[in-house]
């Protein structure tokens, strides 16, 4: 077959072992390509003639959303390249499910041209060892692939989804990461993390070592949407915060919106962060799992039939055996543990029809000895279905049940008590992407999407029988918000693109509710209470709506570097209730109601950005500025639990956020990463005719998570063949925080005497984190014996330099009466940290 | 997180560079004891000490609005405080309000009615030991006194509050002289004062906690040591507050927290229940002025009377013979002590 296959070279086609890969060759135009073709078909049939053979050792690589509009034919570039980064000729280049065949040209690239959809692309030169990678590709884009010595085994395919998407597209400041990406940083305990990993990128911070949540360009944590493909999660971590709810087997991928934010996306003011779980592959059940000293996860992936494939994913960890070994006996006395397990199910009825279900569930525990505790878990379920109406027109429906509960309690004692509340929704959506055919350098996404809250009554109840806590229940209210949007993605010219978007939003506080009436209702107060509202179930309390406009320009300087501007408004109907610096499992839920209105931001950002080498090299830098209003803050000593009058401890406030940007990257070669830098403000002012309805006498302060400077620098190295050193370093400002600027003694009790709120700051954090990841041939009982697994061992020391960076500050009063309270610097991890993690995957 | 936290945390003091803010502290308090002095302070802050500087300026006067009566305060020096200058006991059920005037500035609380006393108390102390491991994982035993309190609530309709205040005190004895050669020194005793910890302050909440019978409430934890050798005697206050007086202490329980967790809310300013009725651009004033209704207890950890710090290698220390040289230390015995 071969020999009648050579013997044919001006065009073939040729169908092998029952696979329906459809090759076709150009004609060569020389003797000397004549030679080249020969050795190319040589190479060629030897690849299929193994595809059968090769051990699927990919991962599932999506080049645009099949969400995003899919053009009927898209364009992959590509380079191969060595581990050194060296441009490989000649690779011979398969595409399964299409009739293509190439091979890279001398500068190690290629193009392939084909309908959007899932390939398998098989990859394959004398010397090197075979590739494949199974492709889902909905857009234009670029893969970087690198390839290994035969001698050794396949090394991990560094992938990035459009590898100039950060100069050429239009949107500013969006960061995305693979799940490859961070799949080798240090971390804490070993953990692959996706908010942590977050939280290297410039404009990103959080206000304490394993707090949760993020704040992006000086807003507050909830006003972050994250979604998990498109769910809502309202609370992204395990463990207080140490841990994020994401499993990292089951994440495709993420984008993080910070600048510009396209309108399909709102209910937030500050950005979105888009998770992506992956689809189960096609061809073979496949495990990949990892065992770390506190937790374990596992995902199980692949067909149930032709057409339908599953993921699972499950994680659970089991600190106690940790905690018993803790001196202390607090600790030894506590518990901590979390488990979360995340399903999809994908059902393909043909090119144009794709129908998910999905679903996500989370539990947490927590409990400090016997003095408190808290526990919360959330549950999602998703069906999503994707229609590809004709060429132009593809639709997405999806609709969204989303539930998050969460509990303090304080276990003994004669106040042991369980305080409950949550938050329900449902989400329906349906979202348009279109081009028209007079108008083809336009792609419109326009859609509408409803959304109904239902915060959960706030109960509390007492804890064992000697608990003289009074049960009680507090009722919560309701609401629904309806948006309509649409953009327009617009390519001007080769150097000009803009995206104009709007976006509308109606959002009704409705009943059952009871409304306080006040003689002020500027300035409520428990005893300017006159009177009650009664309001029905569904009956509308309070509407609010508004327009949200959003734009951005890209103007392309030269083929390398760009100038982007962008403007977004945004109006935000719900928010967390909460007077704690970091953000809280049990931080309630509240909808803008009569005394609350809906925050809104105007957000203002320039930026350029440059890529050099080929792509290798990243250099962006980014200016931001950005107010809001209707932010909440508290009256001191606030009281918001089991409050049903919340507005008679909350104050509204401006807010003023600016800052600059800078990041260096490395995408690919023997080292990468990258070093950012961001300088950022962040103040709120809280004035009000009433005096005591003030914060720091009305003027500008800055807010709890004002961290002025923030410096990452993430690096890997590879070392030999198949094993990488890591190094994450992190500096930070310190947090604001009030100190006792004096004390006094009244009956006998030294009472301190504080600061303006945020008047002083809590000392810098620094630190460094080192990993060392060995893959493969960890165990080496057998090096001949071909290997059905694949596996790494990562080591990892968290904190390398010991150093005692501050979680908090507190006063102490030193023993006796009448001494001053002295500020204490409380740190969590004062020490180096190991960690050793092994995963392992066939 | 525990498991960093029990390997790894760790605590230490840091420097704020805080300039001297120089607060006027205005603090009373006006029971229905007999024994109380009913006195009110008025001081301004100072970096260096908790004591405050003295203000011996300010006009003071409380005035009982039930029955339209004032009554006008001096300063005293011995109690570094203003005394009411005719007797003043506080009645039950009248409502009272305190106006201090001073630097032309006027500071005046709301009117709070003294509350009924309204429970009856059982206290007693027990010996607890307590397993303490080092950080080095040594394991260690102390003992330590807790003092302890069941009380009865009466049914009343108005929510109640208390406050359950607990006084040390150490008896010391003078060392005995020779007679023939000091004829004219005989000893005396002290009693020395020692106060607690702001966390040791001990609130009931009726809004929160509705029972007929508060069992084996808390109110003292203290660890045995040498000192016990002396007597020492425990004076247990336990007043009914009002729901004012009870906000501010628990502001400041809140602010004298001990434990320092950005899950806990950030640390402000206390702020009592004195207004300023006029809107002058002044340092706000700090404190509370709280009718209380107290009922004292007396409890006694130790029986014995020996001087047992006195006699030291190098001779009589001279607090040995003039036993008021110890700090907090008084000639006047406490009202509820023998």
């Amino acid at each position: 077959m071969l020999k009648k296959y050579l013997s044919n070279y001006h065009c073939h086609t040729i169908f092998i072992r029952g696979l329906s890969n459809l090759i076709v060759i150009q004609e060569p135009d020389s003797s000397k390509d004549r030679v080249k073709l020969i050795l190319k078909h040589l190479l060629l049939s030897l690849a299929l003639l193994s595809l059968l053979e090769i051990k699927a050792q990919n991962k599932l690589i999506r080049i645009g959303r099949p969400s995003l509009y899919a053009p009927e034919t898209v364009t992959l570039d590509g380079q191969v390249v060595d581990i050194d980064g060296n441009r490989l000729e000649s690779v011979i280049i398969l595409i399964s499910n299409s009739n293509q065949g190439i091979s890279t040209d001398s500068e190690g690239k290629f193009q392939i041209s084909t309908p959007p959809g899932a390939y398998s692309l098989v990859f394959h030169r004398i010397g090197l060892k075979r590739t494949i990678k199974v492709i889902e590709i909905y857009k234009d884009g670029e893969v970087i692939i690198e390839m290994q010595d035969n001698t050794i085994e396949l090394d991990e395919i560094t992938i990035s989804g459009n590898q100039d998407e950060n100069v050429t597209g239009v949107t500013a400041g969006v960061s995305r990461l693979s799940i490859g990406e961070i799949e080798r940083l240090p971390a804490f305990l070993g953990e692959v993390d996706v908010v942590k990993s977050l939280q290297l990128l410039p404009g990103v911070s959080t206000v304490g070592e394993g707090a949760g949540g993020f704040n992006v360009r000086g807003g507050k944590t909830d006003q972050n949407l994250i979604l998990l493909n498109d769910g809502m999660i309202f609370n992204s971590s395990h463990v207080l915060g140490f841990f994020s709810a994401f499993n990292p087997g089951v994440v495709e991928d993420f984008s993080l919106y910070k600048g510009f934010i396209p309108a399909q996306y709102g209910g937030r003011i500050s950005s979105v962060l888009q998770v992506n779980m992956k689809e189960g592959n096609s061809e073979k059940i496949k495990f990949d799992g990892g065992i770390g000293i506190i937790s374990s996860r596992m995902v199980i992936d692949g067909p149930i039939s032709d057409k339908t494939t599953f993921v699972l994913g499950g994680r659970a960890s089991y600190s106690d055996w940790v905690l018993q070994t803790v001196q202390n006996l607090d600790v030894k006395n506590s518990d901590a543990r979390f488990s979360d397990l995340n399903g999809i199910i994908t059902h393909r009825f043909n090119n144009e029809h794709k129908l998910q279900f999905s679903f996500y569930r989370s539990k947490d525990f927590f409990q400090f000895s016997d003095q408190f505790g808290f526990d919360w878990g959330t549950d999602l379920f998703s069906v999503e279905f994707e229609n590809i109406l004709n060429p132009s027109l593809k639709s997405e429906t999806s609709v969204v049940q989303g539930f998050y509960e969460s509990s303090r309690f304080d276990p003994e004692g004669i106040d042991a008590a369980r305080v409950e509340n949550g938050i329900n929704y449902l989400q329906a959506r349906q979202n348009f992407i279109a081009t028209l055919p007079a108008l083809d350098n336009h792609t419109f996404n326009t859609g509408f999407q409803y959304l109904q809250y239902r915060i959960k009554p706030e109960k509390s109840q007492p804890q064992t029988p000697e608990s003289g806590i009074i049960p009680e229940t507090v009722e919560k209210e309701r609401g629904r918000e309806w948006s309509f949007y649409i953009n327009d993605e617009i390519e001007l010219n080769d150097r000009i693109s803009v995206s104009l978007g709007l976006r509308y939003t109606l959002f009704q506080n409705y009943g059952p509710y009871t409304v306080f009436q006040y003689s002020d209702p500027n300035a409520p107060s428990i005893p300017t209470i006159t009177d009650t509202l009664q309001f029905t179930s569904s009956e509308v309390i309070q509407t609010y709506d508004g327009f949200e406009p959003r734009a951005a320009l890209k103007f392309q300087t030269s083929p390398n570097s760009s100038i982007k501007l962008s403007y977004n408004r945004l109006n935000q109907y719900i928010h967390t209730v909460s007077n704690t610096t970091a953000q809280s499992p049990v931080d309630l839920w509240q909808p803008s109601n009569t005394f609350i209105p809906p925050q809104r931001s105007d957000n203002f950002s320039i930026g350029y950005f440059q890529n050099l080498k080929e792509n290798q090299w990243e250099l962006s830098m980014d200016l931001f500025y950005k107010t809001s209003e209707n932010l909440l803050e508290y009256k001191d000593f606030a009281d918001l639990i089991l409050n049903n009058h919340l507005e008679t401890d909350l104050l509204s406030g401006q807010g003023r956020a600016y800052g600059s940007e800078f990041q260096i990257k490395r995408n690919y070669g023997k080292w990468s990463g990258w070093v950012s830098y961001t300088y950022s403000r962040t103040f709120l002012k809280i004035d009000n005719e009433n005096t005591e309805l003030r914060v720091n006498r009305g003027e500008w302060y800055p807010t709890n998570f004002d961290r002025p400077h923030n410096l990452a620098v993430v690096s890997k190295l590879k070392i030999g063949k198949k094993s990488t050193f890591d190094a994450n370093f992190n500096y930070t400002s310190g947090i604001p925080t009030n100190v006792i600027i004096t004390a006094y003694q009244v009956d006998q009790q030294a009472v301190p005497h504080f600061s303006d709120r945020n008047e002083f700051r809590i000392p810098d954090y620094i630190r460094l984190d080192l990993a060392i990841t060995a893959a493969d041939n960890i165990w080496k009982f057998d090096r001949k014996k071909p290997k059905k697994y694949e596996e790494s061992m990562t080591f990892s020391i968290y904190n390398v330099m010991g150093r005692n960076n501050a979680y908090s500050v507190f006063f102490v009063r030193p023993e006796g009466i009448g001494g001053l309270p002295k500020a204490h610097k409380f740190t969590v991890l004062g020490n180096a940290l190991p960690a050793l993690t092994y995963n392992i995957k066939f | 997180m525990l498991l960093g936290m029990g390997l790894t945390t760790c605590v230490s003091i840091i420097e704020f560079d805080t300039a001297d803010a120089k607060e006027i502290i205005i603090f009373g308090k006006l029971t229905n004891s007999r024994n109380y002095d009913q006195n009110i302070t008025v001081k301004r802050t100072d970096l260096n000490t908790t004591a405050g500087l003295s203000i011996e300026n300010a006009v003071v006067q409380v005035i009982d609005e039930t029955d339209n009566q004032s009554y006008a305060y001096q300063f005293s020096e011995e109690t570094d405080s203003y005394l009411p200058v005719t007797p003043l006991v506080g009645i039950p059920g009248h409502a009272y309000r305190a106006r201090v005037s001073l630097e032309n500035q006027i500071f005046e609380s709301d009117p709070q009615v003294m509350p009924e006393f309204n429970a009856i108390d059982t206290s007693y102390f027990e010996f607890e030991k307590e397993v303490a491991i080092s950080n080095a994982g040594v394991e260690s035993e102390q003992y330590r006194l807790k003092i302890l309190t069941d009380s009865r609530l009466d049914q009343v309709e108005e929510t109640l509050f208390m406050k359950w205040d607990v006084e040390q005190v150490f008896i010391i004895s003078e060392v005995v002289l020779p007679a023939s050669k000091f004829p004219f020194y005989s000893p005396r005793v002290c009693y020395i004062f020692e106060g607690f910890a702001n966390d040791d302050l001990v609130l009931f909440n009726g809004d929160l906690v509705q029972v007929d019978l508060i069992q084996r409430q808390e109110l003292a934890s203290i660890p045995l040591d040498n000192s016990f050798i002396n007597i020492r005697g425990y004076g247990i206050i336990q007043s009914s507050i009002t729901r004012e007086a009870a906000n501010y202490w628990q502001k400041v329980i809140d602010v004298s927290n001990r434990v320092g967790s950005i899950f806990k809310v950030a640390k402000v300013d206390t702020t009592g229940t004195f207004v300023t009725p006029s809107d002058l651009p002044v340092n706000l004033g700090r404190g509370v002025d709280a009718p209380n209704c107290d009922y004292p207890i007396t409890l006694f950890a130790n029986v014995d009377q020996n001087c047992f710090p006195c006699l030291e290698d190098l001779g009589v220390p001279d607090y040995c013979v003039n036993c008021t040289f110890l700090p907090n230390s008084t000639r006047k015995r406490p009202s509820y002590l023998f």
